[in-house]
């Protein structure tokens, strides 16, 4: 199979890192989490499907990374707490902040709500699409849709306007 | 026939266009005569819409020349190449072993390098690390490594399984070749020829799928035509496992896990 085509990845590119923003609420983090889904699809580009749709191929690196990422933070979060006796996931007043300044509800939602609302709504990506991206049935695609636009409708009427007591806010270190 | 009823989901398939002509008329007629559940289908369409204007045109964010694909695949190559200088110090030190008196069971400590085989080694770390001599002939003198001119790393391509028969027809007749590893989906990608003081040894790189790379490594015997007990060092990240066989001893670099060096190793010691 050709090598991958840098044309071709430069046009995916923005769109990679507005979905890596809408994971990680990050900029920085977002661009590092970018790289390493580059790197990844270059070094394993002959495991593509040569007539698989390249975007959603990208994204579902991406997505991989995130939540591996995610889960290794959870794991450090977890060995700190035993240490230190607190919990580390309070998100910082910086991050509550940032937050503020753009849209809440949104930024509250889970991940896992968010990937879907950014791979639908924005991308336009099929179901099917987003059930291959997400690895994840094209069953629990619609019923976590749902879910996802109710919460938002939810958070953003305010019917949950106390504060969760742990934020869902958090940065991928 | 469709029931009386949409269901949410087929109202959120609605919303996101994913239903067929149909159906679709189907839930357009149901949302005209049930104005509170179009209304509230209103507001996520005004979210999604609401979704889109935040995140609307990435491709005006300030630019990240890191995330190029050229930068990242020129990083990439500096990788690979800083593994290739530290196999290349690894099987120096195997060759410092042959010559030097170091002992096999003395496998995790490094040999004392004598300034004649020190020598070997750091050019042979310039030769894979320095971008110059990649690109270009370069003979270095001395007592250590010349690069000649048909030697430079090979490019992956569709001749390098040829020319690297080729280089090794002309300077390890009597060796063994490296051998094709295709099928196991291991690709050559690369070959370097090397001179010692006791003649021409050569690295040869393998790559499988995932990108890793192993590398077989022939030289002629050391001083005194001293031949080498089957061995093995681990280095860091890197495993040498070395013996000898006819003319030459052989070498080869791995991971410590990459179960491909037990294939190559095997098929080498049997050839």
């Amino acid at each position: 199979m050709n090598p991958p085509d840098d044309d071709q990845l430069r046009e995916v590119l923005p769109r990679l890192r507005r979905f890596a923003v809408s994971l990680t609420q990050n900029p920085s983090d977002a661009d590092d989490l970018v790289q390493s889904t580059l790197e990844k699809a270059i070094s394993h580009w002959q495991r593509r499907h040569p007539d698989g749709d390249l975007r959603a191929w990208l994204f579902s690196i991406l997505y991989r990374q995130f939540i591996d990422g995610r889960r290794r933070a959870g794991r450090y979060a977890r060995l700190m707490q035993l240490f230190t006796g607190e919990p580390q996931t309070s998100a910082s007043a910086e991050d509550i902040v940032v937050a503020n300044a753009t849209w809440e509800a949104f930024d509250r939602l889970s991940p896992e709500h968010r990937a879907l609302l950014m791979l639908v709504s924005v991308e336009g990506l099929s179901y099917r699409e987003v059930s291959e991206t997400l690895d994840i049935p094209i069953g629990t695609v619609m019923s976590r849709l749902s879910r996802a636009r109710r919460s938002l409708r939810d958070l953003d009427e305010g019917t949950s306007r106390e504060k969760p007591s742990t934020p869902s806010l958090w940065r991928l270190k | 026939m469709n029931p009386r009823h949409p269901t949410e989901q087929d109202l959120h398939a609605y919303l996101d266009d994913q239903l067929d002509a149909e159906r679709r008329q189907w839930i357009e007629s149901w949302l005209q005569a049930n104005p509170d559940q179009s209304a509230e289908l209103e507001k996520w369409r005004v979210d999604a819409r609401r979704l889109r204007a935040r995140y609307a045109n990435p491709e005006q964010w300030p630019d990240n020349p890191a995330l190029d694909p050229a930068a990242i695949r020129r990083r990439q190559r500096a990788n690979s190449q800083r593994w290739l200088a530290t196999a290349a110090m690894l099987v120096m030190a195997v060759g410092i072993g042959m010559t030097g008196g170091w002992k096999v069971h003395d496998m995790m400590t490094p040999p004392s390098i004598s300034a004649q085989p020190m020598a070997d080694a750091v050019q042979a770390y310039r030769l894979f690390t320095d971008n110059v001599s990649l690109n270009r002939n370069t003979a270095i003198d001395g007592n250590g490594i010349v690069d000649a001119s048909d030697t430079a790393v090979t490019e992956p391509d569709a001749n390098s399984r040829e020319r690297i028969v080729k280089l090794f027809q002309a300077h390890f007749s009597d060796g063994i070749m490296p051998p094709d590893l295709s099928a196991a989906g291991l690709e050559m990608t690369g070959a370097r020829l090397l001179a010692t003081d006791q003649g021409p040894a050569a690295m040869v790189v393998y790559r499988d799928q995932t990108g890793r790379q192993m590398m077989m490594y022939i030289r002629p015997p050391g001083a005194g035509n001293h031949m080498l007990e089957p061995g093995k060092r681990i280095d860091g990240k890197l495993m040498a496992q070395y013996w000898s066989k006819g003319n030459y001893n052989y070498a080869v670099v791995s991971q410590p896990d990459d179960p491909n060096a037990a294939m190559l190793e095997e098929m080498l010691r049997e050839s």
